[in-house]
């Protein structure tokens, strides 16, 4: 087992974790904690941060009420200041056999990193990292906890997945999103070949229950440049039919279905207050995480 | 269109490589597992009619840069052809050069220091560049015999001068094409390309007399239905200053020689010439008057202390063309001529005797000359009807092969006989309603000649009820059925006149004389004024027979068939002059020889001073544009199309 954990260890990234492990990454909607944390909660509680006044009912603890107002007016009000408590983060990674595509590393083993990488700071931080593993018929689900050894669970689960089947992403993602009952944040990472309406219901879905939604959309170079000199026959990863074709003659139309069909995510994904991020499997993992932990850290 | 280097064009086979390697490429395809299989289908089935266009317009485009690249190697060479490239026509066999070599030809080309030769020769050249691998062959109208050329650039060689270069002979065309045409019939040639260069001279030509073998040539090239290409390159000369020396005829008396001399000239402000007289190569200098366009002058050239026979030359200044600026003689040739009359029928021996005492001065006459009896020497004029033993006419032959001059008339009887130097027909009766009569003769030149005040001989007048036709020799005057009425021959040095007819009642009212005494006076004149044949033109038959004579003005290999000058032979002097006919400026137009040649394989050109009429040019810097341009189609449309879009757009 020790050589297990040192060999799926890799799996988080540790230029990244330096990067940007000094600093908190913060969610950007109040969450539901168990415990104090840093992050914000929808309740009020008894940090040192000044929410608001409010008029005393009878019945409430008189510690929370403001002499000092009581003495100047001669009426009672309580002082409420804002609760921070801890963050549910759950990785939900995309293991359709579309995954496996990319060179040098697959879309499915950068996720990994990725995963890996945030579920360490996260739990760093105190906050409970959840992980599911969406395959077709079933997911592989790992509850979302705080102690240390869920690091451990995380890494030896996805250091045995392997992308496999056919696609049913949205199906799960609901699926899953259902049984989520408290506020968290769910990290979703996928290629997304799915039709962008069918995303954008679940993406709906998932802030309908009021979840911070983040989309990393790994894609490998190959697949956005689409660059090949010769006749080539594209067999499908998940079983379809395969195509001949001279892919100078399709590669425009290629590029153009691509680029709108990443459009169109974005703009779900802006329309849902939720967060995108592109990412090619040829870049480092710190580069990949970039932007994401950099918007977190600023809040 | 041809090529120069042909086994080139199997590059050709390249122009399919594009594609073949497209579909090979095809075949040989990579394989590769794909993710987003979606955007790949739907991009396939939206990838536009236009991009599929584009992919094999590339490839075409890409073919046809390989193609003109195949065809720029084969060095392709423009062609007179009406279509770009023509596959079908076979390579002719033969490509042929029918040259007109007479004196004519010697003038400049228009705008060109090149005489009409040389330019004709160079039209050949270039004419025979579209066959490399044809068979050459060129016959021209002096020797009218087919030289085979092993390559073009002997027609340029110093050797075959005497075949290719100038002469002072006069030219035959018809002739010499009905030559070339039976040579390639010999030959049994399927295809060939003729070429006639010519100035097309009139005299050269002289379509009335050669009417029935022009359209003979017509059909001949017709019925081959093609594979014969007659083409006319018609060359015109330079229009410069010329003078023009012609001899009308000449005297002696004494020690005096009176030659008549008509000059031309085409200078209207010429009114003097310097005349150089050279008698036996002793120049002397006379002014004559000149009047344009023509002066008749007889200047009177003493002839005292000259030997008894010799030779004049008589010049005219030197001008563009000089061929025709000289005129050679010879004198003291002259005797009193022998004439013996040998006829069995009476009346015919009566009118012929009757007709030579018109001449007591010039004609000393034998009646009852026997040739087995009298000796015969190359001065006497035979006149025989009716003669039987061989050992006559072999003294009759030997007698005309030396230079001796017969007149021939047919025989009485209706029999078979025919001689060595005359065959005749069988005898041909005709009721007296309607009679043979005579349709066509030489009214310019000739013993059949207008007189000088231009009246016609009355040959029409003439009234035949029996002919026996001679075969031999060239006919002077023709029935109206195309047979002959008097033929001439040169035989060896001499000449035989061969009438059809006698001056018997019987037979015609040649007797008559009206047209008889005439024609003997000129026949006698001819040849007492010539007895060793004084009025001799280059390229006529005794010129061309005459083997063993020497040049006396030129140099020693000069030959009289092509060269104009003194010669001599055993002590006996030839004046050969350039052929009189050779001065007449008339040319024939297209018109006029297409009237008779009319076939559809007859092709005419007018050669021109900037370039060649058959020049096959290299065309290969064509061929190299239209690469370029195919590949710089082919790169523009491997531009992306957004680009297009885009700039629309800013536009």
């Amino acid at each position: 087992m020790p050589r297990q954990e040192s060999k799926f260890l890799e799996y988080i990234d540790q230029r990244a974790i330096v990067r940007f492990g000094g600093n908190p990454m913060l969610s950007q909607f109040p969450m539901e904690g168990s415990v104090s944390g840093h992050h914000k909660s929808n309740h009020k509680g008894s940090s040192v941060e000044f929410a608001e006044y409010r008029e005393y009912t009878p019945g409430e603890d008189p510690k929370r009420m403001d002499w000092r107002v009581l003495a100047r007016t001669d009426k009672y009000f309580l002082k409420e200041f804002e609760a921070e408590t801890n963050l549910r983060s759950y990785h939900l990674l995309d293991s359709s056999a579309s995954m496996n595509f990319g060179k040098p590393k697959t879309k499915h083993e950068f996720a990994k990193k990725l995963i890996c990488t945030l579920s360490y700071a996260y739990l760093q931080q105190g906050d409970a990292v959840g992980l599911s593993l969406l395959f077709r018929n079933q997911n592989e689900e790992i509850p979302a906890r705080r102690n240390p050894s869920q690091l451990q669970d995380i890494l030896y689960t996805l250091g045995h997945a392997k992308a496999r089947g056919k696609n049913q992403l949205i199906d799960q993602l609901h699926e899953f999103t259902e049984s989520v009952k408290s506020r968290a944040q769910l990290i979703i990472y996928s290629d997304f070949l799915e039709e962008p309406k069918s995303i954008a219901d679940v993406i709906h879905h998932m802030r309908d229950r009021k979840h911070e939604v983040v989309l990393f959309h790994i894609m490998d170079r190959q697949e956005i440049e689409f660059i090949f000199d010769r006749p080539t026959r594209f067999i499908d990863l998940e079983g379809g039919a395969s195509l001949l074709t001279e892919p100078s003659i399709i590669r425009d139309e290629y590029l153009k279905q691509m680029k709108s069909h990443l459009e169109e995510i974005k703009k779900i994904c802006a329309e849902t207050q939720s967060s995108h991020y592109e990412i090619v499997t040829d870049s480092c993992v710190d580069e990949a995480l970039k932007e994401f932990s950099f918007e977190r850290i600023q809040i | 269109m041809s090529f120069l280097q042909p086994i080139a064009l199997f590059g050709l086979i390249l122009a399919a490589t594009p594609i073949v390697i497209h579909l090979l490429n095809l075949m040989r395809h990579r394989r590769e597992s794909w993710a987003a299989m979606r955007f790949l289908l739907r991009a396939k089935e939206n990838s536009s009619r236009i991009s599929r266009v584009r992919k094999w317009l590339t490839l075409i485009f890409r073919a046809l840069a390989l193609s003109a690249l195949a065809i720029l190697m084969s060095r392709p060479i423009a062609s007179d052809d009406s279509s770009l490239i023509n596959f079908t026509k076979q390579k002719p066999e033969v490509v042929m050069l029918v040259f007109d070599r007479s004196s004519s030809m010697q003038k400049n080309f228009k705008d060109s220091s090149n005489n009409l030769i040389q330019r004709g020769l160079e039209e050949f050249e270039q004419f025979s560049k579209s066959w490399t691998d044809s068979k050459l062959v060129v016959i021209e109208t002096v020797f009218r015999e087919p030289i085979i050329l092993d390559k073009i650039e002997t027609i340029y060689d110093e050797q075959m001068q005497e075949f290719f270069g100038s002469t002072d002979s006069g030219g035959n065309l018809p002739a010499t094409l009905n030559e070339a045409l039976n040579w390639l019939d010999e030959s049994e040639i399927g295809h060939a390309e003729i070429l006639l260069v010519s100035d097309q001279q009139e005299t050269n030509w002289k379509i009335q007399e050669n009417e029935q073998l022009l359209e003979n040539i017509n059909d001949r090239i017709d019925a081959k239905e093609g594979l014969w290409t007659l083409r006319f390159l018609n060359l015109k000369p330079a229009d410069l200053n010329n003078l023009s020396l012609l001899c009308k005829s000449y005297r002696e008396e004494n020690d005096k020689f009176y030659p008549t001399l008509l000059i031309s000239g085409n200078q209207k402000d010429t009114k003097s010439l310097t005349i150089k007289i050279n008698i036996n190569g002793n120049l002397s200098i006379m002014k004559c008057p000149f009047a344009y366009p023509l002066t008749t002058w007889t200047p009177l050239i003493s002839l005292a202390d000259q030997p008894t026979t010799g030779w004049i030359k008589i010049s005219l200044p030197e001008d563009s063309f000089s061929h025709d600026n000289e005129y050679f003689f010879t004198y003291g040739n002259q005797k009193m001529m022998k004439v013996g009359i040998h006829c069995k029928d009476e009346q015919t021996k009566k009118f012929i005797s009757a007709i030579c005492n018109l001449r007591p001065k010039k004609i000393y006459l034998d009646k009852d000359f026997s040739v087995q009896k009298n000796e015969l020497n190359e001065n006497d004029f035979l006149i025989l009807q009716g003669f039987s033993t061989p050992e006559e006419e072999i003294k009759i032959f030997e007698f005309i092969n030396n230079g001796g001059i017969a007149l021939l008339f047919p025989e009485l009887e209706d029999n078979d006989k025919s001689y060595s130097f005359q065959k005749w027909g069988d005898t041909e009766t005709i009721s007296e309603n309607v009679l043979f009569e005579i349709s066509e003769w030489n009214r310019n030149e000739g013993i059949f000649a207008n007189t000088a005040n231009q009246r016609e001989l009355g040959l029409s007048y003439l009234k035949i009820s029996k002919r026996k036709i001679p075969t031999e020799g060239n006919t002077l005057a023709f029935y109206k059925d195309g047979k002959s009425f008097l033929k001439r021959r040169t035989l060896g040095q001499g000449i035989v006149y061969s009438f059809s007819t006698l001056p018997n009642v019987e037979w015609s009212n040649l007797g008559d004389g009206f047209v008889l005494v005439p024609v003997l006076l000129r026949i006698f004149d001819e040849c007492s004024e010539n007895p060793a044949l004084n009025f001799l033109e280059c390229g006529d038959s005794t010129s061309m027979e005459s083997s063993n004579l020497v040049s006396i003005t030129g140099n020693l290999n000069q030959k009289p068939s092509i060269k104009a000058g003194v010669y001599t032979n055993k002590k006996k002097l030839f004046a050969f002059n350039r052929k009189a006919a050779e001065s007449q400026n008339v040319i024939l137009t297209k018109k006029e020889l297409q009237k008779n040649m009319s076939s559809n394989h007859i092709l005419w050109s007018d050669a021109s001073s900037s370039s060649f009429s058959f020049e096959r040019a290299e065309i290969w810097n064509l061929f190299l544009i239209l690469m370029l341009l195919f590949l710089l189609a082919e790169s523009l449309l491997g531009l992306p199309v957004d680009n297009f879009s885009f700039r629309k757009k800013r536009l």
